[in-house]
């Protein structure tokens, strides 16, 4: 936004009223990290009659350290890093491709494609579930790491495909003609030219698949039934179903599960605002 | 060097068709200015004798094999493009021996060509600089030098000057005549403006709505500008916007009084 | 076409020049291609199996199910009082959570575009819960609303807008707003993402210009920046309206539908359908349903842009 001339008490008062809203987004937006927190490191004993305290008057790690070593937390976190992680990766390889064709080249059939990925984004996936069960039982995708990471890709492609688009939208076409010209194929210049350049718009890509794979509960837990080869959410789910729950337990789990995916998008956000941006410059 | 044959050419997107039966030889070692109104299909041109359009219909050849379907690595062409496209990951010595390392030359043999280079073009104290540290005029010339190290078959320009501001364009536009004359090597340069085609030309070739309309010399454009629709190019309001021009037996002097930039000396030597 | 290359003197390489024609034509489709098979493997295919589950009986537990009945299963939801229920409780989820999320993320995407000390660690704050496993979300908001362990009942009660310190996930009247309250608290950071990238991509020059113009702030925003961001708003408030319809995690976490169906939507209906009384036909023909009025809104949405587009 422009600079505003303005007197010095204006500014003051625009100061205050800028950061105390920003103090209530941000009031809100961490309170209930900071309460899974709380509860996380709340003795079991207290959790109840300390319940409303901001701050119990004893801590404790036996939460975690608990849900490291007497669960199979360990194994779900294994699993969904492996799930999240190829997820990740596979989609934003399939999305760069399909990405840099829409912002590249125009040819038949380009309109269809693009209306059929912005229908998919309409499907309640429920029910998709009976139909993709069926479809992966015989080739023997069910109960494994190997499904959840197809399907998921599939889930995210299109609005991954959107995303990296948007990216290469944002990066003249000249530059790989210049390759072209200087002696490169059309591959070798994505490649060489365009590939470090969009390296923000493919972090920002990996962000937000990654994310998306590692929430995932519905496919996770209609697909996945042997232990082996839950992931996270299924795990903790299936902590609240179980007759006594133990929440402090629980939501320790719960915060450990929270870092990996909170990590990775304390990184990316920035490139994705940046990404959209140059996107949005051009179209 | 080369000589390029383009012979009823075409081009259409879908249904519109951008050009219409081009026929034009280009001589080896010739410096060939493409001027014209804007959206008259110049650049597609330019782009298809790159090879970076396809060719609808016709053919293109340099020293009569037809590339039509060659792919722009292997038509040995360089090209200057309008917003310089250098690549902004790369430091200005990179951008310039690319194409070099891209070919696999050897490594003494790039050093001295990019040395050779940048100092023909006063690069010397910005090989390390990535071209986001470059004025308009510096990365303008990093452009040039992209061009000519490689040594090519020919050279394209698409209207490579019209970021520059008006002191740095002439100045250009007679060190590229300069460069010309020493590398001696085909070139097609794309402009809109009728006086750098005036001034930097072997031959002018006037377009108009896809169709080339008229090629010669400067002299001979001047003189018998095509009268079939004397409003489009351009190049017959010269006299009406208060041209004074000499025209000596080989070579022309014009005087001109600018609507913007004031009177300007143009000259074109023989 | 082929004349070009008829005119070849070097009738040798001929095959391979055509084969290279061949191959750039089919270039873009070779970029698209695996996602487009994934998509179609993953989701078309699975989509039109769906769709003929619509008339058949698909009871999983039932042997003797399978058998074709018509629209038997439409009938049955045009006559079914949990499903009306269903569609007006969607109504007001989709609403109130688009709602909010919406003005609360644009307020955020505007007092992030401008430079201060401290922004980008509060950018990255304050986008966090988009980051957070919805279902996690639900755990813990669920355990927020819940008055022994969390003073936010408390909070809601001393500010005035409870009447009593309970906790609403068990008031039929007031239980839809726990799952709102969350997804509000998930989706604002998307709507300030995708704003803020709009904001930002608005030349500064115009800003300055309209000031030097007499412009007050106020006459700006109306004038330049809501203009600007309306192309982002159009697109985005349409794919969210579809994803919040669609989205049950939350409110399966939270309140499973309950208390007494009041925070029963579409989507978790056809997941109860689905997973509790393991009715796939009827779940089908309900998701096939959904999909329809969805996309519905999304033609008349996108048709009342081009007209309004076209007016201006
Ligand atoms: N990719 C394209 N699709 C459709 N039309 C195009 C495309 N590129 C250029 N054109 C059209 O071709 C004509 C010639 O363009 P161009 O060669 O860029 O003109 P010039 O360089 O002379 O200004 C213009 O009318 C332009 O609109
Ligand atoms: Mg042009």
């Amino acid at each position: 936004m422009a600079y505003y001339a303005k007197s010095k008490g204006q500014r003051v008062v625009d100061w205050s009223v800028h950061y105390g809203l920003l103090a209530c987004y941000l009031f809100f937006a961490l309170f209930p990290l900071f309460w899974l927190f709380k509860v996380a490191v709340t003795p079991t004993k207290l959790l109840y009659s300390e319940g409303i305290r901001m701050w119990p008057s004893e801590m404790t790690w036996t939460n975690f350290t608990q849900v490291m070593t007497d669960t199979d937390f360990p194994q779900f976190f294994i699993n969904s890093a492996i799930v999240s992680g190829s997820t990740a990766f596979i989609s934003t390889l399939i999305a760069a491709a399909a990405g840099y064709s829409f912002s590249r080249f125009h040819y038949r059939g380009k309109a269809v494609i693009i209306v059929l990925m912005l229908v998919t984004q309409m499907f309640p996936l429920v029910m998709l579930i009976a139909p993709i069960f069926r479809i992966l039982t015989p080739l023997g995708l069910t109960d494994s790491l190997l499904g959840l990471v197809v399907v998921y890709t599939a889930f995210n492609v299109p609005f991954a495909t959107f995303l990296m688009q948007s990216f290469f939208d944002g990066i003249p076409k000249d530059l790989e003609e210049a390759a072209m010209i200087d002696g490169n194929t059309r591959f070798g210049a994505l490649v060489k030219i365009i590939f470090p350049l969009t390296l923000p718009g493919i972090a920002a890509t990996l962000g937000f698949v990654f994310t998306a794979a590692w929430s995932e509960l519905l496919f996770a837990l209609m697909l996945v039934s042997s232990p082996d080869a839950v992931t996270f959410p299924v795990g903790l789910l299936t902590f609240v179903s179980k007759f006594s729950v133990d929440f402090g337990q629980m939501m320790a789990a719960g915060f450990l599960a929270l870092i990996p995916a909170a990590i990775f998008f304390f990184l990316i956000q920035r490139y994705l605002v940046q990404g959209l941006t140059a996107g949005a410059v051009k179209g | 060097m080369a000589s390029i044959q383009i012979t009823e050419s075409t081009k259409s997107y879908g249904n519109t068709a951008v050009l219409h039966g081009i026929d034009l030889n280009i001589q080896n070692g010739e410096f060939i200015v493409l001027v014209g109104p804007s959206g008259c299909g110049k650049s597609t041109l330019l782009r298809m004798i790159a090879g970076l359009e396809e060719v609808t219909s016709g053919s293109i050849s340099i020293n009569e094999r037809i590339i039509n379907d060659l792919p722009p690595r292997d038509r040995d062409i360089a090209m200057v493009f309008q917003s310089y496209a250098l690549y902004p990951h790369m430091s200005v010595e990179e951008n310039i021996s690319y194409a070099m390392t891209l070919r696999k030359s050897p490594k003494e043999k790039i050093a001295s060509a990019v040395n050779g280079v940048s100092s023909i073009l006063g690069l010397n104290g910005l090989l390390e600089r990535r071209p986001k540290a470059l004025s308009g005029g510096q990365r303008q010339r990093v452009a040039m030098g992209r061009a000519i190290v490689r040594d090519p078959q020919a050279f394209l320009f698409d209207e490579p000057l019209s970021n520059l501001d008006a002191r740095l364009r002439e100045q250009m536009r007679s060190e590229i005549r300069k460069l010309h004359r020493k590398l001696n090597a085909t070139s097609i340069y794309v402009t809109h403006d009728q006086i750098e085609a005036m001034t930097m030309a072997d031959r002018i070739v006037a377009m108009h709505d896809g169709y080339i309309q008229q090629v010669g010399t400067p002299l001979e454009i001047y003189d018998k500008p095509a009268l079939k629709s004397s409003h489009s190019t351009g190049l017959i309001s010269l006299k009406a916007r208060r041209f004074t021009c000499l025209t000596l037996k080989k070579s022309c002097i014009c005087l001109m009084l600018g609507q913007k930039c004031g009177w300007s000396l143009l000259y074109k030597f023989p | 076409m082929t004349a070009a290359t008829d005119l070849g003197t070097h009738p040798a390489s001929r095959q391979g020049v055509t084969s290279r024609r061949f191959l750039s034509r089919f270039e873009p489709y070779f970029y698209a291609a695996p996602a487009i098979v994934l998509l179609v493997t993953v989701m078309m295919v699975p989509l039109v199996v769906g769709l003929t589950y619509t008339v058949r009986d698909i009871r999983i537990l039932n042997p003797f199910s399978g058998g074709y009945v018509g629209f038997a299963h439409f009938e049955a939801i045009w006559h079914d009082q949990n499903f009306h229920n269903a569609l007006y409780n969607t109504f007001w989820w989709t609403v109130s959570s688009l709602f909010f999320q919406f003005f609360l993320g644009l307020t955020l995407a505007l007092l992030l575009n401008r430079t201060f000390p401290g922004r980008r660690i509060i950018q990255s704050l304050v986008f966090l819960p988009w980051a957070v496993p919805a279902f996690l979300s639900g755990l813990n908001w669920a355990w927020m609303f819940n008055p022994v362990i969390s003073p936010l009942p408390q909070w809601l009660f001393t500010l005035g807008i409870l009447s009593e310190p309970t906790n609403i996930l068990s008031d039929p009247d007031l239980a839809m707003w726990g799952p709102i309250i969350a997804n509000i608290w998930f989706g604002i950071p998307f709507f300030a993402i995708t704003l803020l990238a709009a904001l930002q991509s608005i030349p500064g020059e115009i800003y300055e210009a309209a000031s030097i113009d007499g412009a007050s702030r106020k006459q700006q925003f109306v004038s330049i920046t809501l203009p600007f961001l309306a192309p982002t708003i159009a697109i985005t408030l349409m794919l969210r309206t579809i994803w919040i319809a669609n989205f049950a995690d939350l409110i399966i976490v939270m309140t499973n539908g309950g208390p007494a169906d009041s925070t029963q939507i579409v989507s978790s209906y056809i997941f109860t359908q689905a997973f509790r009384r393991l009715d796939f036909g009827y779940a089908s023909a309900i998701a096939a349903v959904l999909l329809v009025l969805l996309m519905a809104y999304a033609v008349s949405i996108i048709f009342i842009r081009r007209s309004l587009l076209r007016e201006t």
